[in-house]
């Protein structure tokens, strides 16, 4: 740990230097020098009532934080980027437990020469839509899977693109075990010809990944497999490969995006599998040595006024980490794009389906239309079953948006779901929840500098915790202020719902006060907070949080 | 035409190396030695994975017999009573210790020997796959102390007197203390499983009291290899009620150090409170 530190501060020093030096050795050319730096702080007030309690943040440590501080500098072909993370107490790795550790989270440093580019360090990239490679950070989930190594690119033509890589996940400010090796292969094929107004183009793509496991992972593997019976034994393999084909083909108005991926047969644990021990005892959930499959299409039609998507997915078995024995959302090596719409309304987005890596089929449907600059409809349907047709989710949206010219705005729609909460939130003998959501939302500007939003929602279910009434005000003072202040009430709790003494459900409110002060590119925000436990989704990755109960504080810069 | 090539180019630094040498999976082995590990089982009524946890410590002690002491403790996370529930299995000491292995990431999660899990700062592991492998390494370490007791059950005052005896075999340095604890087998009642709650589940190894602080009183600092360190303990069971039946229940008595974060178990023992 020490020797870490040492290193990471080491490291800081030599690249931050290497920022300075760059600057002014080329003091003609003084490139381009910008960064960021985002503070996170709560307060944790304890609330048993709502089940915001039973850990560190509130039982002892009271506080909590996070930080980060970006230093980025171009110049001459060169990218030299750098950022310091530090978290004090933060629950932002496992709502549940405290997580304090500080160092360097990111470094990078990139030169382009003519055709061929070099980079090293912390990689974020993709191949595809992220299917078989995704490196990525989502911070409100603490989730950075950048990967430590280096990448090459090269340019085979004037539109085709090679690149290959090779690495290690980053874990926190360490590594995951198991190497990533990549490459793909990049192209814009335009089949218009010359006299055609039409746009006619392919851009297909290809993207090969290899994932070796270390030797101290397949012995821990070994030591979970040795204790199956013969019939639920495998063999573990060092090596997995995966192959992904992708295309988009546009033609006039239309777009059509198509993806493929195969990976070759690998360990991982399917939670729905069972296996009898020694003793004769069932047990769910086991290590399997299967062959994954994903096709992803997605077809966009746009005219005038007029935005058609229908998207369609099938995934199986196509669960790859660095580590077959991490759950959750740790050591994830890939994405799988979510079939749902991103709701943003706190009653609409309540519950959000997280991608299922073992066993989905999706489709998801959205129409736009604007018959004129002041009227606006949009309707989006989703279906998302096991391969087995077991639903899991549903989602009918609509909305009408209504404009007068600068004055006012009406958004207003209805939401009706239905939500396998067994599956989602693993929670045992809940029944499908279903729900219908009216809701509106209208700003009106005063003056061109002052507006009001105002926000209300209804949530209908009979189960998990009942029916919620949600309401918002948020008065803006251009430029510089916002202050909020909302509420969420369970109307009608059920039985999920907190409980007095004597058992009956509670109606309780979840309040929010929150001020923002903007200045220039620093923004400041305090909010008191009472939440209700929940999924949180954030870049299509989901996750249960717990109730939250307490005051949160932000800080953004960019310079 | 192009693309076709470069297609090729790729495929083929695919296949390139796709052949490896199969790993084996060994038999389960037998570890040879007088250490007995202690497992602690984070567990509750309300925890729809932790019979998955339970399997996963009985199988384990199927595979170590005798070797393996295994306690499941029913702290405050999800092991409030079920509506179906007869009993209640939570105590405040019982929270007291589900405090002192924390962090942890959830339920069912074991401390074993109350050692840091590899790569984490935490006591205990979530992945039931993964606490054999634990278990095993624990027992592969130095056998460094021999630790029994005696124990005296008076059926008429329900009062269990245990004497215990510590023995290093080695020097060990460092502050130790000495818990004991009364555990109960048997105890038919609510317990969720996944999707469903099962009424007549068979709760094992359930922690029910001390017979010291929830972590331990004082049994020597620095002990020298070859002194004898001799304690009694003793405590009375409440009346039954459907439990705490004496026959159904356990003394378990573990060893350990106390220094800062130092948690480790050196040591455990158990044995039949009517023994």
């Amino acid at each position: 740990m020490q020797y870490r530190r040492k290193s990471n501060l080491l490291c800081f020093i030599l690249i931050a230097g290497m920022i300075i030096s760059f600057s002014q050795l080329y003091g003609q050319d003084k490139g381009s020098f910008s960064g960021g730096f985002v503070a996170n702080g709560n307060i944790f007030i304890r609330d048993s009532l709502i089940g915001a309690a039973g850990i560190p943040q509130y039982d002892q440590e009271l506080f909590g934080s996070e930080v980060w501080l970006n230093l980025n500098y171009r110049k001459s072909g060169y990218d030299l980027r750098l950022r310091f993370d530090a978290f004090n107490n933060s629950n932002l790795l496992n709502p549940n437990s405290s997580y304090t550790d500080e160092g360097i989270g990111y470094w990078y440093i990139s030169k382009q020469m003519e055709k061929l580019g070099v980079a090293v360090g912390y990689i974020y990239d993709q191949i595809g839509s992220g299917i078989i490679f995704r490196s990525f950070e989502q911070r409100p989930q603490l989730i950075d899977n950048a990967l430590i190594g280096g990448k090459l690119t090269y340019k085979l033509g004037e539109n085709w693109d090679a690149r290959a890589f090779a690495g290690r996940q980053k874990f926190l400010f360490g590594r995951n075990p198991a190497e990533i090796k990549g490459v793909s292969i990049e192209g814009f094929v335009n089949l218009a010809d010359s006299t055609s107004t039409k746009a006619f183009s392919l851009a297909p793509g290809i993207g090969f990944v290899n994932r070796t496991l270390t030797e101290e992972t397949i012995e821990t593997l070994v030591d979970v497999i040795k204790n199956y019976t013969p019939q639920d034994q495998i063999k573990p393999v060092y090596n997995t490969y995966m192959l992904s084909v992708f295309n988009t083909l546009s033609y006039g108005k239309f777009n059509l995006y198509t993806e493929l991926a195969y990976k070759t047969p690998e360990v991982f644990t399917d939670p729905f599998q069972t296996r009898i021990t020694i003793l004769g005892d069932e047990v769910e959930g086991r290590l399997v040595k299967e062959a994954g499959t994903v096709a992803y299409g997605s077809l966009a039609f746009a005219d005038k006024g007029i935005g058609i998507t229908l998207e369609a997915k099938r995934t199986e078995n196509f669960d790859i980490r660095t580590d077959p024995t991490l759950t959750q959302n740790f050591g994830l090596i890939n994405f799988i794009p979510p079939m749902n719409r991103l709701n943003t309304y706190r009653l609409t987005s309540r519950y959000s389906p997280a991608t299922q890596l073992i066993s989905e089929q999706a489709i998801q449907f959205d129409v736009k239309y604007n018959p004129s600059r002041k009227l606006g409809f949009n309707v989006n349907f989703s279906n998302i079953t096991d391969l087995d047709g077991d639903l899991l989710y549903r989602e009918i949206y609509t909305e009408v948006s209504i404009k007068k010219k600068r004055d006012w705005l009406l958004l207003a729609g209805l939401q009706l779901q239905s939500y396998n909460q067994e599956i989602y939130e693993v929670k045992p003998e809940v029944p499908l929840v279903n729900t219908i959501t009216p809701y509106v939302d209208f700003l009106y500007r005063f003056t061109r500098k002052k507006s009001l939003r105002v926000e209300a929602q209804y949530m209908l279910t009979e189960e998990d915790f009942g029916s919620w009434v949600y309401g918002l005000a948020e008065l803006g003072m251009a430029p510089h202020w916002i202050f909020e202040i909302s509420g969420m009430y369970n109307i009608a709790p059920s039985k999920n719902s907190p409980t007095d003494v004597n058992g009956e459900s509670l109606k309780i409110l979840y309040p929010t006060l929150g001020v923002t002060y903007i200045n220039k590119s620093n923004r400041f925000n305090v909010r008191y907070v009472k939440q209700v436990e929940g999924v949180v989704c954030s870049g299509g990755i989901c996750r249960l949080e717990p109730a939250f109960s307490g005051v949160r504080m932000s800080v953004s810069s960019t310079f | 035409m192009k693309f076709i090539k470069y297609i090729t180019l790729v495929s083929l630094f695919g296949v390139s190396a796709c052949v490896e040498q199969m790993v084996m999976i060994p038999e389960n082995p037998t570890i040879d030695t007088e250490r007995v590990v202690l497992l602690e089982e984070l567990t509750g009524v309300d925890c729809p994975n932790c019979p998955k946890g339970a399997l996963a410590a009985k199988e384990i002690q199927a595979n170590f017999p005798g070797q393996i002491v295994v306690v499941a403790i029913h702290g405050e996370f999800l092991a409030e009573p079920l509506s179906t529930s007869n009993y209640d299995f939570r105590f405040p000491e019982a929270e007291d210790l589900e405090n002192y292995l924390k962090p942890w990431d959830g339920k069912p999660a074991a401390a074993i020997n109350r050692t840091e899990v590899e790569g984490s700062s935490e006591f205990s592991e979530t992945n039931t796959d993964l606490w054999q492998g634990i278990v095993e390494d624990e027992l592969a370490k130095t056998h460094v102390l021999n630790l029994i007791a005696d124990v005296n059950y008076n059926p008429d005052t329900r009062t269990v007197q245990v004497n215990t005896a510590g023995n290093p075999l080695v020097n060990l340095e460092g502050d130790y203390n000495i818990t004991v604890m009364l555990t109960e087998n048997h105890i038919i009642d609510a317990q969720k499983n996944v999707s469903v709650i099962i009424d007549d589940y068979e709760h094992e190894h359930v922690l029910r009291m001390f017979l010291t602080p929830f972590d331990g009183t004082f049994f020597g600092s620095n002990l020298g290899a070859g002194e004898l360190y001799n304690n009694g303990f003793s405590g009375t069971l409440p009346d039954e009620d459907g439990t705490w039946i004496a026959e159904n229940m356990e003394v378990v008595v573990l060893v350990h150090r106390v220094d800062g974060s130092h948690k480790e178990v050196m040591q455990a023992f158990i044995t039949d409170v009517t023994e």
